[in-house]
């Protein structure tokens, strides 16, 4: 059963997002390239790391996972499965599996940055590029499901992604620290400490399945006029 | 020819229909009015100049628009490559001439995208600054805001038709956008994306930035070119359907003019290399910190020559030194940008010459008199950017005035006396000749004490037989406001609005008087108009007791203290904020009186921005006693404007501090209040002075201090000596 199980997810990968089967691992190996830097002290090196999971990461799969039922509606292809899955429990299935497979290539990513390049905490950077890719793709999906187009998601994901990396300290002063997306990185980089990491990452974890609650309602809101 | 015209044209007519259909457009035009909302700083908006508000709007929408201009066009570009893409052709045209419609047709989308903001922002020029705000605002958008996109929507479409697939287009382009634009944030040369730090002006418009600005902009359109060929010759390799095979010459072509691109792309990055080495480079400044060679210079004229058009200067100095000694050596402090063309001496037995900036005399033995020496030399100023730059680099390069002393573009000439246009900057001038050619005929000469002056339509010749006014200008773009009846302000157009021009600079006119009715000497019966004058690129004022004439900076520390106090004052937390302003523009006029003779920029540290935090010890040293003098006669001058309630109020402040242990509010508003204890106990004895003895007594110490020591900071028993002397009473 859960051989069947995983062969569902992987062919849900496959279908959805064909482009995710080598775009993660590809840029997961593109973290590596930060072994190449011998110089960096540990503060530095943890800022790096910091902005590989929490802002490289995020990005990618929320590029990816915009287009999980989009993709195919833009190209007239969803009519078949729609007749045979509901859209709301298709796009939850497609997400979890996405997010497994990204969840797989990080945590190889951050196993190789803890033994090679910096003894870091596993699960810490797990969850926080988790959290943070939650609030993205839900943030881009609520836009792309009321656009009904996948450019408004990524503009809007992207919108917010862009405010707290360039105007970082003008976004955090908004924001705050429970609700700025990249706490470890903008700690690191200020010196302001990151003891309030755990609140951070739990406060935009909750704010993402928020988010992605409100996709579902919009997903099933269309289920019967979607084409 | 024709044919071709036609099927761009109407491609991009139907590209531009696909777009508006997109709701996705439409979210970024709302994106857009976001960002540009919130590039404008709506809290100091009446004092923002209108080149100021284009610029920050301009820099905000070329920052974000980066990226959003990137996710909206790479799904527009690769359409016709999409697998599930049916596209009817219903007619034979060109490939080459579809994809140049294409972009053509997105950048008018993203145009159109944009007047939801461009509309705002002109009406809040056009209600701030009148119609010419909006001119403005189109010149500055499409010199900051036009290569930036068009270079990313032209890199796009390459990425684009290299990936032919939307999202990873989409995902490489942002990363690497995002990425340039996060790391190129700390960056004050002009780099990335959208050019960062850049110097405006309303009077110079991009000042010494300007050839910078267009090498930048230049580059950025040369992108975009390259970027169209290689993405048309891509296209061309592995077309979107079945097209006629290329032969040689096509392809001949194709490198050629790549090629080219490529070779103007180097030439472009070299000189802009050059051009921004050149304004970088550090310059000594060691000379306004002690000139002490003056002393041996007893004559010293100028004669100087002013192409505007191009900008070049000759000048010939004659000067005459005296020395006991057979060997003589003189720093020369000319601008980089200046060389020295011809020494010559009033003897052929001197021997003179100029070695890396030192001008070495050798004389004949037992020689006696006076030597007499003309130096000539010419150039184009050359205004390293530490001077002017908006950056913070650290304590002691942040205090460095306008060393360079001179600016010329073809619409604006000003030059400060003590400026490094002419070898012995610091030192006396006797007579100055300024020939400027061809002088514009519009002009507004804001000097009143040249002896003489010849006008012709090829050159216009001012003589100043006295010692000149520390400063000239003549420009065609000041305007002129009354600011009393005997007070006129000369600020560039659209600089800020006529009810903060009068608000920010009337205290000044004021305190103008007071200095003439307490602090001038000779007769002041038939004195001209106070002029004020607004400049770009000085960093500290300039005060000529003599003509009364005041020369400010254009970005001056004192608007920031201005919105500070006002703030607070609207919170309730401070009373009175126009006097706290009046007081600390009485402290900078005190300041500049007392520097009107000499250059002494030290002084001139203790700005409202200076005193929030730590003064440079290499700069500024013990200087108690004038520090508390100074900053008590500032108080006592600018008493019309405060009230006699605001003093007593200042002084008792200081009383409750004075061993800092308690803080009092709002003792961090007054100037140098915690400076030291021994500068609040020199304020507070000084009031006493005040109090016992009268004002007449207190502005003859005054006079009498400036005249005798100059900058010099008296140890307290000797200035005791010092008061009992000229007054005949005793310091309390």
């Amino acid at each position: 059963m859960y051989k069947n199980w995983l062969k569902l997810l992987w062919c849900e990968n496959l279908v959805s997002s064909p482009s995710a089967m080598w775009m993660l691992p590809l840029v997961a190996g593109g973290g590596l390239l930060l072994l190449a830097d011998m110089q960096a002290e540990t503060l530095m090196r943890f800022e790096q790391i910091a902005a590989v999971v929490e802002i490289i990461m995020p990005l990618t799969v929320m590029f990816i996972s915009t287009g999980l039922i989009l993709r195919e509606q833009e190209e007239n292809s969803l009519v078949f499965v729609a007749v045979r899955s509901s859209l709301a429990i298709l796009w939850v299935r497609r997400l979890c599996a996405l997010f497994l497979w990204y969840s797989f290539w990080l945590g190889i990513l951050i196993i190789i940055y803890h033994f090679f390049y910096l003894p870091i905490s596993i699960i810490q950077m797990v969850f926080a590029s988790a959290s943070v890719s939650l609030v993205l793709i839900g943030v881009s999906s609520v836009a792309a499901l009321i656009a009904r187009e996948m450019s408004a998601g990524y503009l809007t994901g992207t919108f917010l992604w862009g405010i707290c990396l360039i105007t970082h300290k003008f976004s955090f002063g908004i924001l705050g620290p429970r609700l700025y997306l990249f706490y470890l990185w903008f700690g690191t980089k200020e010196g302001i400490g990151t003891d309030g990491w755990l609140l951070n990452k739990l406060s935009l974890m909750l704010v993402g399945v928020m988010f992605i609650l409100a996709s579902i309602f919009l997903l099933r809101s269309r289920e019967r006029f979607f084409t | 020819m024709v044919q071709h015209l036609q099927t761009i044209i109407k491609t991009a007519c139907y590209e531009w229909k696909i777009q508006v259909r997109y709701r996705t457009t439409w979210l970024l035009a709302g994106l857009f009015f976001l960002v540009g909302w919130f590039s404008v700083d709506h809290d100091s908006l009446s004092w923002l100049s209108a080149i100021s508000i284009a610029k920050s709007t301009a820099q905000g929408l070329g920052l974000f628009g980066s990226l959003f201009v990137v996710i909206v066009a790479s799904p527009a570009f690769v359409r016709e490559f999409q697998a599930t893409h049916n596209f009817f052709w219903s007619r034979a045209f060109s490939n080459y001439d579809y994809i140049i419609g294409k972009y053509f047709g997105f950048c008018t989308a993203i145009g159109m995208a944009l007047i939801p903001i461009g509309a705002w922002v002109a009406w809040l020029e056009s209600t701030l600054h009148g119609l010419w705000g909006i001119v403005i605002q189109i010149k500055v958008w499409a010199v900051i805001l036009v290569p930036t996109l068009m270079s990313l929507l032209a890199i796009t479409l390459l990425v684009g038709f290299v990936l032919r697939r939307a999202l990873w287009t989409s995902l490489v382009m942002v990363l690497i956008t995002g990425g340039v634009l996060a790391l190129n944030l700390d960056v004050t040369h002009l780099s990335g994306f959208a050019p960062y730090g850049i110097y405006v002006s309303p009077l110079i418009g991009y000042g010494p930035d300007r050839r910078l600005l267009e090498l930048h902009r230049v580059f950025y359109m040369e992108i975009s070119f390259l970027s169209l060929v290689l993405g048309l010759l891509i296209t061309g390799i592995a077309p979107p359907r079945l097209e006629k095979k290329s032969n040689l010459i096509r392809y001949a072509v194709w490198f050629l003019s790549t090629t080219g691109i490529l070779i103007m792309i180097y030439g472009t990055t070299i000189r802009f290399q050059q051009e921004s080495k050149t304004i970088s480079t550090q310059s000594t400044y060691e000379y306004w910190k002690d000139y002490q060679n003056c002393s041996m210079i007893h004559s010293y004229q100028i004669d100087l020559t002013i192409e505007q058009a191009t900008g070049h200067i000759a000048g010939k100095v004659h000067v005459g030194l005296h020395s006991p000694d057979a060997f003589i050596q003189l720093p020369v402090y000319l601008n980089a940008g200046l060389q020295i063309t011809n020494i010559s001496t009033s003897q052929p037995t001197i021997i003179a010459r100029v070695n890396e900036g030192v001008l070495s005399l050798t004389l004949p033995s037992r020689w006696k008199g006076n030597i007499f020496l003309t130096l000539e030399y010419s150039g184009v100023l050359h205004i390293p950017r530490s001077f002017y730059d908006t950056i913070s680099y650290g304590d002691e390069r942040d205090v460095l005035p306008f060393l360079v002393g001179g600016y010329v573009d073809a619409e604006t000439v000003f030059l400060t006396r003590d400026g490094n246009w002419h070898p012995f900057p610091g030192c006396h001038v006797d007579a100055l000749t300024i020939e400027l050619s061809p002088p514009h005929l519009n002009s507004e000469i804001m000097s009143t004490t040249a002896t003489t002056r010849l006008y012709s339509p090829d050159q216009l010749i001012l003589t100043w037989e006295q010692p000149p006014l520390p400063l000239f200008i003549q420009t065609t773009n000041y305007r002129t406001v009354q600011l009393r009846e005997d007070s006129i302000l000369l600020v560039a157009p659209e600089h800020i609005t006529q009810k903060e021009l009068n608000r920010i600079y009337t205290p000044y006119a004021l305190l103008i008087e007071q200095i003439d009715a307490h602090l001038r000497q000779g007769d002041i019966s038939n004195s001209s108009p106070s002029q004020i004058a607004i400049l770009p690129l000085i960093k500290y004022g300039r005060y000529d007791p003599i003509s009364r004439s005041l020369f400010l900076p254009e970005r001056d520390s004192m608007l920031w203290l201005y919105e500070e106090l006002l703030a607070y004052g609207d919170s309730g937390a401070l009373d009175r904020p126009d006097s706290f302003y009046s007081r600390w523009v009485a402290e900078r006029m005190m300041r500049l009186w007392w520097c009107s003779d000499n250059f002494c920029p030290a002084l001139q540290v203790f700005g409202a921005y200076i005193s929030f935090r730590q003064i440079p010890n290499s700069i500024e040293s013990d200087k108690t006693t004038l520090n508390a003098l100074i900053s008590y006669a500032a108080l006592r001058l600018a008493e019309p404007l405060v009230g006699q309630g605001f003093v007593d109020d200042e002084i008792n402040i200081r009383s409750q501090i004075i061993d800092y242990t308690t803080v009092v509010w709002p003792s961090e508003f007054l100037p140098l209040a915690w400076e030291s204890p021994a500068t609040n106990r020199m304020i507070i004895r000084l009031n006493e002075f005040w109090n016992d003895h009268g004002s007449g007594s207190f502005w003859k110490l005054v006079r009498d201090y400036h005249y005798l020591y100059g900058t010099t900071s008296l140890p307290d028993d000797e200035f005791e000596n010092f008061v009992e002397q000229v007054t005949g009473a005793e310091l309390p």
